[in-house]
């Protein structure tokens, strides 16, 4: 189908988001998530471990409806998209192979990789065989050393800088229809290079075999390049003194999270301009992920007693 | 030999020795716990100056904890749980130590918990700062253990020493009066028939 006929479902169905008022009502328990249609499966009563499931659910409901009606090239492009939560479930998995598999929860979502055979991966050798599948073409000699050292921090940064590389492939290979994105996605992917030069530190990052092995986290075609945390920080409009502030009273956090909003907000602005183009695409599925985000602070927050004004701190809103 | 049954002692000097020994016994323990329930009020009171911090560590807990939970918020349950996972939990035990010769369990940390395999700075702060309070509150939790055994003992003495004083001491002293009567009117009754006895030979 057109791109034009999907920008215009997406128009209508962006209305379906959840507004302000509305994440304000389920904070201040004036409305039940249940009782909105999109959410109806939904109950107060349950755990919140269900209550994830369900909000992460409708999530990839969305994206993959979308998925239906567009065309194969922005099809990949989506997918890849929402594979980002297969990639965190690998990086749940890595962390749990040092600690422990009780605690652990993962997303509902599988695409290249079962999750439920992930679940099973007990060792680090179950691991790697996963990790061979396609597309995130990890290398088996730096992950082995990796697990090796129990570097599990620069282990999640080579699972971001993967993923991230099978991104900026589907929308090479398409990038005669995708190459709008390109300046949106650097946002998102500058903002994790930010929280990993801030985790593991400037010269961890830039050292020549960890450079190598960090490609995926540079913007698209701007691989080779040094992009420094000040340099990451500003491109995104961000006030260096004011990131600075946060960094010195270790809020990395509360830095993302003003990283994220600024990203969106830019996305909202492009999406404004160019309202019947792909960017508009982009937009929606961006709000989608916000509004799963969103609700689990809400819960997440509620169940463990936060304050009313603190869970509303929390959220981004832009609808 | 019980105070009720003192009445019914053989009014003998044997009698009157031992319940003047008994009567000495008894107000030397009297005062010998007067003086352990001073050293223990003494010892509540200090306790009692440092557990004035808890209004502070409370506090101070819960704006780790809120930390904590915002944190848990903001990166995700997904995140978190598996985060935490890393963690390798303290250890602790509970000894039975002395505090002026009565026993107080008290929970002593072996090990703190291992956060190495956290490299996130922010959530290493915040578990660090949590583990902080929590420690605190252990310590807490250590003497209001002390302060109720302690207040047991205390309460134990004051009956005690209640009942030498307005019971057992009384009582001896009652049992010692009556046992010098007996005494008296038999020496009297005594020297009386020995006379009479004396004036018919």
């Amino acid at each position: 189908m057109s791109l034009t006929y999907a920008v215009v479902r997406c128009h209508g169905l962006i209305q379906h988001l959840l507004r302000k008022e509305q994440y304000l009502s389920i904070v201040y328990d004036k409305l039940s998530l249940g009782d909105i249609k999109e959410y109806s499966e939904y109950k107060d009563e349950y755990s919140l471990d269900r209550k994830l499931e369900i909000i992460t659910r409708r999530f990839v409901e969305r994206i993959i409806f979308l998925s239906k009606i567009v065309e194969d090239e922005i099809r990949d492009f989506l997918m890849a998209f929402l594979d980002y939560l297969e990639l965190e479930n690998l990086k749940v998995k890595l962390r749990t192979l040092y600690g422990k598999e009780e605690n652990a929860i993962y997303y509902p979502y599988s695409h290249f990789i079962d999750v439920n055979e992930l679940k099973e991966a007990r060792t680090d050798h179950a691991f790697l065989k996963l990790l061979r599948r396609e597309p995130y073409r990890m290398r088996m000699d730096i992950m082995r050393r990796i697990l090796r050292r129990g570097d599990i921090a620069l282990g999640e940064a080579y699972l971001d800088a993967c993923y991230y590389d099978y991104v900026k492939r589907v929308i090479r290979e398409n990038e005669r229809t995708l190459k709008v994105l390109i300046k949106f996605l650097n946002y998102e992917i500058l903002r994790k290079l930010a929280y990993w030069l801030l985790v593991l530190g400037e010269e961890k990052v830039y050292e020549p075999i960890t450079r190598e092995m960090l490609q995926g986290l540079m913007p698209y075609n701007e691989e080779g390049r040094h992009i420094g945390l000040e340099r990451a920080i500003r491109r995104l409009g961000i006030d260096v003194e004011e990131a600075m502030k946060y960094i010195e009273t270790g809020r990395i956090t509360d830095l993302m999270h003003l990283m994220r909003e600024r990203e969106l907000r830019i996305l909202q602005r492009g999406a404004r301009r160019r309202s019947l183009s792909l960017v508009f695409i982009y937009y929606y599925i961006q709000l989608c992920r916000e509004e799963m985000y969103n609700l689990y602070r809400i819960f997440i927050g509620k169940e463990n007693n936060l304050q009313k004004e603190v869970i509303i701190g929390t959220l981004i809103t832009l609808l | 030999m019980s105070i009720s049954s003192l009445r019914f002692l053989p009014a003998s000097r044997g009698t009157l020795m031992r319940l003047r020994q008994q009567l000495n016994l008894v107000v030397r323990g009297k005062e010998i716990l007067e003086m352990r329930r001073e050293q223990l009020i003494k010892e509540l009171f200090e306790i009692m100056d440092k557990l004035k911090e808890r209004d502070s560590i409370e506090h101070e807990y819960l704006r780790a904890l809120e930390e904590v939970c915002r944190l848990r918020a903001l990166r995700g349950e997904y995140e978190y749980r598996s985060i935490t996972s890393l963690i390798e939990p303290p250890k602790a035990e509970v000894l039975l130590i002395s505090i002026q010769g009565v026993t107080v369990p008290q929970v002593r940390i072996t090990r703190d918990p291992d956060l190495s395999k956290i490299k996130d700075p922010e959530y290493r702060r915040s578990f660090e700062m949590l583990w902080k309070v929590l420690k605190k509150l252990f310590e807490l939790a250590n003497l209001e253990v002390a302060v109720e055994k302690l207040s047991k003992q205390l309460n134990y003495i004051n009956r005690i020493v209640n009942s030498l004083e307005k019971n057992v001491i009384p009582n001896l002293k009652e049992a010692i009066r009556y046992v010098e009567e007996k005494v008296d009117e038999e020496m009297l009754e005594e020297f009386v028939r020995l006379r009479e006895i004396a004036k018919e030979v």
